[in-house]
């Protein structure tokens, strides 16, 4: 898949953070939960469906997408080759006894060996994949029907959904996602956490729109 | 080939060597050879003297202690040596314990004459010394029993650590060992047909699996000396390449840290050691070094060069291997 | 330089060190217990196998600080335990070991395998095992070994 450029997701973002403010300003303070209420929001759906291109490309990045396999094992690394040490899925997305996921991953990052880690770390469910079985990324069409299907995306709706974004310690994380064995730092999604829960307000307030499949 | 060389080694042994008794401080008898050192000096460089007393010891509790000339690494030497003796010496294979030899002469490998393992000789060359040792043991135990009890050997046997004689008599080798330890050393003892074998040739039990096991056996990164430390070395990343420059000030400034130095590699390049108190500290200082590697003087490894150098030196005069003539 | 209150195969234990430093290091400088072994020290290899909380660990990539209060258990305490006993058993009758380093890494992973699935497949052991390196290639007993014990136990 083919991400939007940098200067692209700039340049919308700044039309979606006036649209944000806006919203915010008349729903309360910001980080309030927002309710799922049609909220006349500057662009409405186009804003929505900008946000969304906004959310695509955090999910999709390296940091979330290598735990949103459709396969038997997570990724790694921003090249998301196949997780190494033979570690695979597991009934529940743990891992297998003595090779649980929590046989290297800690509650936290432990920067000085380089292994990342944050509360419960596991792999999203099978119906949660943003890939397909080749390891290719799915189109933007393909995982905001996913995000937005409830019979996949654990019943969550929009509250649900935020409140994920907003709290889940495994999306947190992968805005602070540590050091590598290198020394080096992971690379980080395109937006901060801060924006990117932003983007997830405009897009539920416009509708949770999702694209045409082209 | 071995059984000449050795009988004529035995030959000279029982004309000059005489038994000494030793008490352990544990209650047990080690069965002792010494040696009369002008005999050895005497002695052409290839005649090697194996006293039992240096391989086994029969202990009073019955727990025979074998000790092994080699190391072991997973081949399974340690347990291998131990049944060719036990297997002549008719011992009891279940009380039998293997140690690894201390560094001494007399563990040397018979046909390289240093003290190692490897070159797939430790069976080849002990072979026959380990099965020698074990009869020649068996001849003792059984020496002192038919003393004792004033029987035809010929109406003895052993089996599993214990003499059998005439008339329902039989002693353990535990009680014996203390007699047959005055007893000379015989210069040839029959070794057994290979059909009555009971260890050699059967599936047997390895001896060192439970402390691999119960993490109790000490390999060689366990070893804890007083004082010692521990050091790292960060290597070149190519085979001869040495150190323009580094900055070693982050890594000194670690807490622990005792040096940083530079030594020579095996592939005439150049490293860089860290050396501290304990690993991690060394670990952290070794990430810190900062260094600038020289490649200049790298092998650069060329297929068709290699072609052409062996093609040349195949057209030279080689060693001779062996001959057939 | 922090302090950390370890439980260690049931007993408690009191260590002052960096608090960066890989628990198999606290385990085998501080306290001297050697038995758990470094092979690699990129969780690649298992041989640093510990069980945290009842978790198989890979103690060389977990910084002593994030142990907090949960109980570690290692090779030298997994005899104490009826299937660790059961599995070192079986270890020694099938004549499992031959070098012997990646052992207790083996058999720390083989009973976290076993307390979670008594009678484990084929599939379930390579799942399980396939993390644990050896370099004498002893696999082939470690499953008749895991086998052994599973029915010793049952």
């Amino acid at each position: 898949m083919v991400h939007p450029s940098t200067a692209m997701l700039r340049r919308s973002f700044m039309l979606i953070l006036v649209a944000c403010a806006w919203s915010a300003a008349s729903s309360g303070a910001l980080g309030q939960d927002t309710a799922m209420k049609k909220v006349p929001v500057q662009g409405g759906r186009e804003a929505g469906l900008a946000a969304w291109e906004h959310l695509y490309s955090v999910l999709t990045h390296p940091r979330c997408i290598n735990c949103h396999t459709a396969t038997n094992y997570p990724q790694q690394g921003d090249d998301r080759h196949r997780h190494l040490f033979n570690v695979v899925r597991g009934p529940g997305g743990k891992g297998v006894p003595a090779l649980n996921c929590a046989t290297c991953h800690q509650g936290a990052n432990a920067d000085s060996t380089g292994v990342p880690g944050a509360h419960n770390w596991h792999l999203a469910p099978l119906s949660m994949k943003w890939q397909n079985g080749n390891d290719e990324i799915l189109s933007s069409a393909e995982v905001c029907q996913s995000l937005t299907n409830r019979s996949k995306n654990d019943n969550l709706d929009g509250a649900g959904i935020l409140r994920h974004h907003q709290q889940e310690p495994l999306v947190l994380w992968a805005f602070k996602p540590g050091l590598r064995r290198d020394g080096t730092a992971r690379s980080l999604p395109p937006l901060t956490h801060e924006e990117f829960v932003a983007a997830t307000r405009t897009w539920i307030a416009a509708g949770m729109p999702c694209p045409q499949n082209p | 080939m071995f059984a000449t060389t050795i009988a004529a080694q035995e030959l000279g042994l029982s004309r000059r060597g005489f038994l000494r008794v030793s008490v352990t401080a544990a209650g047990g008898l080690i069965v002792s050879l010494y040696l009369d050192s002008p005999l050895l000096s005497q002695q052409p460089p290839q005649l090697k003297v194996y006293p039992p007393d240096a391989f086994v010891h029969i202990k009073r509790d019955g727990m025979i202690v074998i000790q092994v000339n080699r190391l072991e690494f997973g081949q399974g030497v340690q347990t291998a040596l131990p049944m060719l003796l036990a297997d002549e010496m008719d011992a009891d294979w279940s009380h039998v314990v293997a140690e690894l030899a201390p560094a001494a002469d007399v563990y040397k490998d018979p046909l390289f004459g240093i003290q190692m393992v490897g070159g797939s000789g430790s069976i080849a060359h002990s072979f026959q010394q380990y099965r020698e040792l074990g009869a020649k043991v068996r001849a003792m135990l059984l020496a002192a029993a038919v003393q004792q009890w004033k029987v035809p050997t010929a109406q003895c046997r052993t089996e599993a650590s214990v003499v059998y004689g005439p008339g329902g008599r039989s002693a353990k080798y535990a009680e014996l060992a203390d007699s047959a330890a005055r007893l000379p050393v015989p210069e040839n003892s029959p070794l057994k047909r290979a059909s009555d074998f009971k260890l050699i040739g059967k599936d047997t039990r390895r001896l060192d699996s439970r402390p691999k096991c119960d993490g109790s056996l000490k390999f060689g990164l366990d070893l804890d000396l007083p004082g010692m430390k521990v050091a790292l070395v960060a290597h070149p990343p190519i085979f001869g390449a040495s150190p323009k420059s580094f900055d070693d000030k982050a890594a000194r400034s670690l807490q622990g840290v005792m040096d940083v130095f530079e030594i020579p590699t095996i592939s005439r390049g150049t490293a860089v050691v860290v050396v501290a108190d304990k690993f991690w500290t060394a670990k952290q200082a070794r990430d810190r070094l900062a260094i600038n590697w020289d490649f200049s003087r790298v092998e650069s490894a060329d297929t068709a060069q290699l072609w052409a150098k062996y093609k040349e030196l195949a057209g030279t005069p080689g060693n001779v291997a062996g001959s057939t003539s | 330089m922090e302090t950390y209150k370890l439980t260690v195969n049931g007993q408690a234990k009191e260590v002052s060190t960096d608090p960066s430093t890989p628990l198999l290091w606290v385990l085998r400088e501080e306290l001297k217990m050697t038995g758990t072994k470094y092979g690699c020290g990129i969780s690649a290899c298992g041989a640093c196998t510990v069980h945290v909380a009842g978790v198989a660990t890979r103690s060389c990539v977990v910084p002593v600080s994030l142990i907090g209060d949960r109980p570690i258990v290692t090779i030298e305490g997994i005899g104490q335990d009826p299937v660790g006993r059961a599995v070192e058993d079986a270890w020694v009758s099938e004549d499992v070991v031959q070098c012997g380093y990646c052992q207790s890494g083996q058999i720390m992973s083989a009973v976290a395998l076993l307390k979670s699935i008594p009678k484990p497949t084929d599939t379930n052991i390579e799942e399980s095992m396939g993390g644990n390196i050896c370099r004498c290639g002893t696999y082939v007993r470690i499953r008749k070994a895991i086998k052994a014990a599973s029915q010793q136990l049952a």
